[in-house]
């Protein structure tokens, strides 16, 4: 089996007034193809930090980073940005959606930095919104949305390039229970119907309970396991 | 369209909302730009205006004594002058002051132009500014007198004058025996809207203004030519100088009020670089404004950049924001110069300055010529400005590195 995801010995630390805070200390992580991993860790524990060095936003201190077999550390910010839009997607905490542009247009906006043309990517991202139930809110505003819609543009925009990997970070933090449970669910489907891999932070035994295996960012160390 | 095209379009003009950023920059751009055009319009026009005058009525290229008061043999030499290459047309003229009696004890000065009546059109527009009457009625016994003079005096078509010139007055003092002067009948007015001519000149024959400054039948004062190509008259000038005595010399109309052509150009150039700095001041409210209209979206940029852009992309998206800003700035500035510079007569009328015009610049209507190259200054300025505006700004999203426009959240 593939590992879309590979990364040893990561290490990162933040200069604060009180002296150097080591954030991650030796983060070793494999994902293979199609697996969905699940994180947890208390707040404060580098969660943020260990995902977007995940996903080449942020440069580890130390160690190496793989997608798709492909060293991607130590190199430049155009090649980063290039890789990141065929083989990332990202679903976000607080959604960040596009707010001037529509919610069919906020996904083709993806696919059109990815280099693909806005036509071309026109019927996948009609078909991945009705999917995630928004066939009837194409053309509305971010603003027109409620939290569990615009996280459900994201999660559309997460996959309409359709990359091997997702990140997601805290994706139902901002909602509430029922409308979480909804948006965990449909996320863990799409993902696991197209076979992509997941990466998935959060806060909720429940949720990380269904992952494929469960890790613990602890002490900046990821290690398997259930209680934090 | 490239996404960073759309999007910065969209950020502009945000769907279903008021335009806020975009309306005040652009306005703001707008003002500046129409200010520096409708300035430089306006100077353009008073210069070029001046310039048609001065061509108009002094020729393109004329031909007068430097010492003395007299061409002589001037049909021979209108001959020659004729047969050179880039002249059009020649006329002769017989120009000198005139006293303008219109009862006994009612007289005014005033300048009196002899004109060949055959000729003088192929010259210069003056048959086309007479109104009132008709230029081709005039003969030895008729005059045309300047329409603000004629007012002046209680003149009109049909009515009757006697010139009388110093030179006469002199020679009857002297004790010379002399015809009394001849009455003439008006048989139009001239209206030039030039002022100073309107309210001086009275157009005469040949022979009336010869036997009034008493020169012969072959002399004049000057000679006035046509060219085929009116920018050739400098050259044009210097052709003719071997058909002329040492008394007698070729000027280029440009050198009459030469001072006052390079006061009015120096005043445009002047007033350009005042506005310049005006828009100067402009593009740097416009471009913190755009500094802020930026900063707000920190975390669109983060989010961008994670969805894969390239801080290429990014400098596109906020530099084209700035251009697009100058560039409709700038297509509205000229329609708001149009408009204003349409209506500038009553503007004027408006600001009570028709009385100044009239006084000061001896125009009776605003004169109005466009110069392209004005407008193409502006343009290339204003969206030179805009984009280094929009530099810093687009400079400064692009360098944001995603995650930490992503923790603003
Ligand atoms: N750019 C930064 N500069 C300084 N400290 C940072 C920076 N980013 C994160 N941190 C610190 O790193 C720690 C981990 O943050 P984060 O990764 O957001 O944790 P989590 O997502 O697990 O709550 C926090 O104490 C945070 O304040
Ligand atoms: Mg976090």
């Amino acid at each position: 089996m593939s590992v879309v995801l590979f990364a040893s010995g990561l290490t990162k630390s933040f200069a604060s007034p009180g002296g150097k805070i080591e954030i991650l200390r030796g983060v070793n992580l494999e994902v293979n193809a199609g697996e969905c991993v699940s994180i947890r860790g208390e707040s404060g524990a580098g969660k943020t930090t260990l995902l977007q060095i995940l996903g080449g936003l942020e440069k580890p201190d130390t160690g190496e980073l793989r997608w798709n077999g492909e060293t991607v550390t130590g190199k430049g910010n155009r090649f980063l940005a290039e890789r990141r839009a065929r083989l990332l997607g990202y679903v976000f905490q607080s959604f960040h959606l596009v707010p001037e542009l529509s919610a069919l247009e906020n996904v083709t906006l993806a696919a059109r930095i990815a280099g693909r043309p806005a036509k071309a990517a026109l019927p996948e991202a009609k078909s991945l919104l009705v999917r995630v139930g928004l066939g009837h809110r194409l053309d509305h505003l971010p603003g027109k949305l409620s939290g569990g819609e615009c996280q459900r543009v994201a999660i559309a925009r997460a996959l309409v390039n359709r990359p091997p990997l997702v990140l997601a970070d805290e994706p139902t933090g901002n909602l509430d229970e029922n409308t979480g449970e909804s948006i965990m669910r449909l996320l863990l489907d799409m993902t696991r119907e197209r076979g992509v891999a997941l990466a998935l932070v959060t806060h909720s035994p429940a949720f990380a309970a269904r992952a494929d295996r469960r890790l613990i960012l602890r002490h900046g160390e990821l290690h398997e396991g259930e209680s934090l | 369209m490239s996404w960073p095209l759309f999007l910065s379009f969209r950020q502009l003009f945000p769907p279903k909302k008021f335009p806020v950023f975009a309306t005040v920059s652009i306005l703001g751009v707008a003002l500046g730009v129409a200010a520096l055009l409708i300035v430089q319009t306006v100077m353009n026009s008073f210069g070029e205006e001046h310039r048609k005058r001065i061509r108009e009525s002094v020729g393109d290229v004329v031909i007068s004594p430097d010492f003395g008061n007299r061409v002589a043999d001037t049909p021979a030499l209108m001959k020659s002058l004729a047969a050179l290459t880039g002249v059009a047309a020649v006329a002769p003229q017989v120009e000198g002051p005139v006293i303008i009696e219109r009862r006994k004890d009612d007289i005014v000065f005033g300048v009196m132009r002899g004109i060949d009546v055959n000729r003088e059109g192929a010259v210069s527009p003056l048959p086309s500014f007479v109104i009132d009457g008709k230029f081709d009625d005039l003969d030895d016994d008729r005059v045309i007198v300047g329409r603000t003079l004629a007012r002046r005096l209680g003149l009109y078509t049909g009515a009757k004058i006697t010139l009388q010139s110093p030179v006469r007055v002199a020679r009857s003092l002297g004790g010379e025996k002399l015809d009394l002067p001849k009455e003439l009948e008006i048989c139009g007015l001239l209206h030039s809207g030039f002022n100073d001519v309107d309210a001086n000149t009275v157009i005469v024959t040949l022979r009336t203004a010869r036997s009034m400054q008493m020169l012969g039948a072959k002399d004049s004062t000057g000679i006035r030519l046509k060219l085929t190509d009116k920018d050739a008259a400098e050259a044009v000038a210097r052709s003719c100088a071997h058909l002329l005595t040492d008394e007698i010399s070729a000027k280029p109309w440009y050198l009459f009020n030469q001072h006052f052509l390079q006061a009015v150009a120096m005043e445009k150039q002047m007033l350009f670089l005042l506005m310049f700095i005006i828009t100067l001041v402009a593009s740097f409210s416009i471009g913190s404004t755009l500094f802020s209209h930026v900063v707000r979206r920190n975390r669109e940029i983060g989010l961008l950049g994670a969805l894969g852009a390239k801080p290429a992309n990014i400098l596109t998206l906020y530099l084209s924001q700035g251009f697009l800003v100058g560039l409709l700035g700038f297509a509205l500035g000229v329609a708001m110069t149009f408009l204003v510079l349409t209506f500038r007569q009553e503007i004027v009328g408006l600001l009570g300055a028709n009385d100044v015009l009239l006084k000061q610049y001896k125009f009776d209507r605003v004169p109005l010529y466009y110069n392209t190259a004005d407008f193409v200054k502006a343009g290339v300025l204003t969206l030179g400005l805009m984009t280094v505006a929009a530099l810093l700004p687009a400079l400064w999203a692009s360098r944001r590195k995603p995650s930490e426009a992503m923790r603003d959240a």
